[in-house]
């Protein structure tokens, strides 16, 4: 029990040292980029204003923006969120890992007494919550100001949605940065890689890879609501086992990989 | 137990043979890890820290395996590597006291406080790492390796970048240590004349490989030194002369009141000296080897390889 508290300990000084380390200036630049491209109208405002536009049209006394559809119509995942993520994932990583193998503090702090895990987890910690909130933050304010309830389950329900994607981008880039331990590929390629790989499913499936994942994204999301609210068990099929694949297994393959790279494998020369 | 024990040590860097079958020994006490550029001595430490993994071969440290048991081990020893890297953004206080948290101090802030007084830059603790010279980061790195009450310090290269005040200091902290508190000391460095004074035991590497190593009293037994300097009051010519008679003698020459002489047979040169002085009814100054004891033994095995 004792082992186990001052293991703790440990790791919660390693997250205060991440934390500390990330420059106020890069942290400051990433959550104001994000707000503002999320706020900037022809992102998250365009999906907002067509639902509205149409509402209106269909029925300007009652006017109900459904959060689904300013999610989902079309996808702010796809469109949105997963490419900044991991755009300001590769920075966020580069800065944080890759140039810290370069300027050798990374071997000065193993020098220490702390588990190889402990550091490579508490770093992808600190990166993947900053990143985050980067995107929980703006997004909520957009929907408050698109007349959503902040009381809304829809919202915390989307908070869960999210996590998945930035889990994605964060696993591409510590994944990255760990294996080529250098700083230039580690910010350039996730962003690449995103866009690489978004191209590659676009071409190779039938439907398009945007309306694609925005539907299984938005499927996913029902049916946490229904789970949630009508406490039914929720029935996607195969579609369930894609998203599942894409959105939470890869990813987590990714990291797992990164950490056993880190831990048993990678030399520190 | 040997606190530091390699066999049949081997790491390839792509097709570079950075160490080529170390057997390294270290019972206690200072080590001094002495070789040229290249020889392999910051891998060989990468390598005991568990930052390495060797291809081949076998490295202990307390008794533990140096990859499987890294963590243990880490938490025994204390490390000053030789191009260390810090957060730059921290303060040299919240530096070491996150430091001393990894190694469960009680009271972190007032150990950090502490340490950063032994080496002199408690006026500087508020200052952002960032900010500081290479000596001051020097020091910072020597408050790291103590801070966590280790068995044994490993130090790369620990007098670079000090000032001569600064490595007197360190040596007679370092001889302090090992004398007061019994920390035992693996010191990798070029400067042998410091070294020589506070070593127990020395390890010579070149190539990859232990060339020698032992204490440093039987290593100088058996390495008598070649050179010497005979230093005398006056009439330098005639004790010269008379010098050069001896048939040790190899090569002589002489520098002011200076004579350098090599020779053949150092033992029968050191007790023929005294004599011939004393014959001559000459004061005599000093007498002593040219180098070190250290560096002889260095010479000998650096200089075969061609690598001075």
């Amino acid at each position: 029990m004792l082992r186990l508290k001052a293991t703790f300990r440990k790791f919660i000084t390693l997250l205060a040292w991440e934390l500390e380390e990330i420059p106020y200036l890069l942290l400051g630049t990433i959550v104001f980029s994000t707000t503002i491209y999320v706020l900037y109208p022809g992102v998250s405002h365009s999906a907002g204003s067509l639902i509205i536009g149409e509402l209106i049209e269909r029925d300007s006394l009652k006017f109900k923006a459904s959060i689904q559809d300013y999610l989902f119509y079309p996808s702010l995942i796809i469109d949105a969120i997963e490419p900044l993520a991991a755009f300001l994932a590769g920075i966020l990583f580069a800065t944080n890992v890759a140039r810290t193998f370069e300027n050798k503090e990374l071997q000065t702090l193993l020098t220490c007494p702390v588990k190889r895990t402990h550091v490579i987890l508490s770093k992808f910690c600190v990166n993947y919550s900053i990143l985050y909130i980067s995107f929980a933050i703006p997004f909520l304010l957009d929907m408050i100001l698109l007349g959503i309830s902040s009381l809304s389950l829809d919202i915390y329900i989307w908070l869960l949605i999210l996590a998945f994607p930035i889990l994605f981008a964060c696993s591409l880039a510590i994944f990255i940065s760990v294996t080529l331990k250098m700083s230039a590929f580690s910010a350039v390629l996730p962003p690449l890689i995103y866009f690489g790989l978004s191209k590659a499913l676009d071409t190779s499936s039938e439907k398009t890879y945007m309306l694609l994942y925005s539907k299984w994204d938005e499927k996913l999301f029902k049916a946490i609501q229904d789970w949630i609210t009508l406490q039914s068990v929720p029935q996607m099929g195969v579609e369930f086992l894609y998203i599942f694949l894409y959105r939470f297994l890869l990813p987590v393959l990714l990291l797992a990989f990164s950490v056993i790279y880190f831990d048993k494998i990678l030399q520190l020369d | 137990m040997q606190i530091i024990e390699t066999r049949r040590l081997v790491k390839f860097f792509g097709d570079v043979v950075a160490l080529d079958g170390l057997d390294l020994r270290f019972p206690k006490g200072v080590c001094g890890f002495i070789g040229p550029n290249g020889a392999g001595k910051t891998t060989t430490i990468h390598v005991l820290l568990g930052l390495l993994k060797a291809d081949f071969g076998e490295a202990y440290v307390f008794g533990l395996d140096c990859w499987e048991n890294s963590y243990e081990i880490r938490r025994r020893v204390g490390v000053l590597l030789e191009n260390p890297g810090y957060p730059k953004g921290f303060t040299a206080e919240r530096y070491l006291e996150l430091i001393a948290k990894m190694y469960e101090i009680n009271q972190p802030k007032s150990k950090a406080k502490e340490l950063l007084r032994e080496v002199d830059l408690y006026w500087a603790r508020n200052r952002k790492i960032g900010e500081f010279s290479a000596g001051m980061l020097q020091r910072l790195g020597l408050a790291k390796a103590l801070i966590g009450e280790p068995e044994l310090v490993i130090l790369d290269e620990p007098t670079a970048n000090l000032d001569p005040i600064g490595r007197l200091e360190l040596m007679e902290k370092i001889r302090e240590l090992w004398k007061d508190k019994r920390i035992n000391f693996f010191i990798s460095s070029h400067i042998l004349p410091e070294l020589e004074k506070i070593c127990t035991w020395a390890s010579i590497i070149n190539e990859g490989i232990i060339v020698d190593q032992g204490p440093v009293v039987e290593l100088a037994k058996k390495y008598m030194p070649r050179e010497y300097v005979v230093e005398v009051g006056s009439r330098v010519d005639l004790v010269a002369r008379n010098l050069e008679n001896l048939n040790v003698v190899e090569k002589i020459s002489v520098e002011g009141n200076k004579i350098i002489c090599k020779v053949k047979d150092a033992q029968k040169f050191c007790r023929e000296v005294p004599k011939i002085i004393a014959e001559l009814n000459i004061s005599l100054r000093k007498f002593q080897p040219l180098y070190g004891e250290l560096m002889e033994v260095y010479k000998r095995h650096v200089k075969v390889k061609g690598n001075i």
